[in-house]
């Protein structure tokens, strides 16, 4: 089932109000200085505001808990908290379930990074591989019909080249251009202290 | 900030104490088994750390070059109790040392440890009283909040003749190794979004209830590396 609307309108009262908070939040969670469980906390708190404030149906309940689970998920991808913690902020999107496919392809994709950082492939390519194959198949279709083929050009583009990416760190190849916890790890560790008899 | 170093003569003490070692916590069939000093006291490594560590050794055991030696590590934590910093040494072999550091990095700081950040202690490295500063902790020095360094109980690894002794210890407060990891490279996608939520664009309604096109673009750009012209909704919307 799918929850999609038509974009571009003007928000207005209490869903502007929430997507203004959210977006101020994500840039200040974005900061450098702010942890992802300090993030976390301050994502929480806004939740469970916004839940009253405007919703006047438990789809708009589930709605605003889909948003933030989002908005989660993507913080995780930027300040990497250990995998574990990047799995539980994705199982949170799957047991919300997604609002259509365009956020599942977006979501996907985001955890499968969080995936790549930590050099975790398979669990990855697992969420990653049926997507794909989805999209590629409607890609067929659409060609086959001569339909417009922007949508699945659209959302393949980043899911391929994360699924490369994550079938060459399968074969142990290095990525150029891509960090890891591990690249991270040896880089955040005195050269000097370790490696030495 | 407490400056940390573990002191030499603990790594004696272990060897020492190793002899009479007799907790066996994975004896398994995979080679190396862990062990603790019997005298040891305090916090030790959680026990999904320490089976980690145990698997990093199994794997490289066969490379190393001699038969003893301590990993003197230092956990930098933040407030939270996330292990934002891993300062190591004495590991003669790079991919065992990036593997422990990992285990390392993600391990959960023990609550009992948390519980002592938030009990003042003087900054001064030197001791009081023949008390360390965790000590002091503990007793409540009114002291000026800085950080507390914990010792944790030594952990081994016996692999065969190859024998680990992992002395580990917790900063706990804001240092320079936490600054230093938070200090990554630039955001190509943060400083737009702040522009895109000062414009017009941040009002507009996204292909879902209370999604904005600002949070959609934002996520484009996390996936392309750079700000997208434009976005794919229900219809194209511009981003900038």
């Amino acid at each position: 089932m799918s929850y999609e609307r038509e974009s571009g309108g003007e928000m207005e009262g209490e869903e502007l109000a929430f997507c203004n908070a959210s977006g101020r939040l994500l840039v200040k969670s974005l900061d450098k200085e702010r942890s992802f469980a300090e993030a976390v906390d301050d994502f929480r708190r806004l939740e469970e505001e916004f839940v009253v404030r405007g919703c006047d149906s438990d789809f708009h309940v589930l709605e605003t808990r889909r948003r933030i689970a989002e908005l989660i998920l993507t913080l995780a991808q930027s300040k990497r908290p250990p995998l574990e913690v990047c799995r539980e902020a994705w199982e949170d999107i799957v047991r919300l379930g997604f609002s259509g496919r365009e956020r599942e392809y977006t979501m996907t994709w985001f955890f499968a990074d969080c995936c790549r950082y930590d050099e975790n492939p398979e669990e990855g390519l697992a969420v990653l591989l049926p997507l794909v194959a989805e999209l590629e198949r409607g890609l067929e279709e659409a060609r086959a019909t001569q339909s417009d083929t922007d949508f699945y050009e659209y959302h393949l583009e980043p899911l391929l080249k994360q699924r490369d990416e994550l079938l060459a760190q399968q074969r142990g190849e290095q990525i150029p251009g891509k960090r890891t916890r591990r690249i991270d790890e040896a880089r955040d560790s005195d050269p000097d202290e370790d490696g030495t008899p | 900030m407490v400056a940390m170093r573990v002191p030499r003569v603990r790594t004696f003490l272990s060897f020492g104490l190793l002899g009479c070692a007799s907790l066996a916590l994975l004896p398994l069939g995979c080679g190396a088994k862990i062990t603790y000093p019997e005298a040891s006291e305090g916090p030790r490594v959680p026990d999904a750390t320490a089976e980690r560590l145990r698997e990093c050794v199994d794997a490289f055991v066969g490379d190393l070059p001699r038969v003893q030696f301590t990993f003197d590590v230092v956990l930098t934590v933040d407030e939270d109790g996330h292990v934002e910093g891993v300062k190591s040494k004495g590991v003669p072999h790079e991919e065992l040392a990036i593997c422990m550091r990992i285990a390392l990095r993600n391990m959960t700081v023990p609550e009992q440890l948390l519980r002592l950040s938030k009990v003042r202690v003087s900054a001064s490295p030197a001791p009081a009283n023949g008390q360390a500063a965790a000590e002091r902790a503990l007793v409540g020095n009114p002291g000026l909040l800085v950080a507390v360094a914990i010792t944790l109980a030594d952990l081994i690894i016996e692999a065969g003749p190859v024998v680990i002794v992992i002395a580990a210890s917790v900063e706990l407060g804001k240092s320079d190794i936490a600054k230093r990891y938070r200090q990554k490279e630039d955001d190509p996608c943060q400083e737009p979004l702040n522009d895109c939520l000062d414009s017009a664009r941040q009002s507009k309604q996204g292909s879902y209830w209370r999604h904005s096109i600002c949070v959609a673009c934002h996520a484009r750009c996390k996936r392309n590396g750079e700000w997208p012209d434009k976005i794919m909704m229900s219809k194209w919307e511009t981003c900038k």
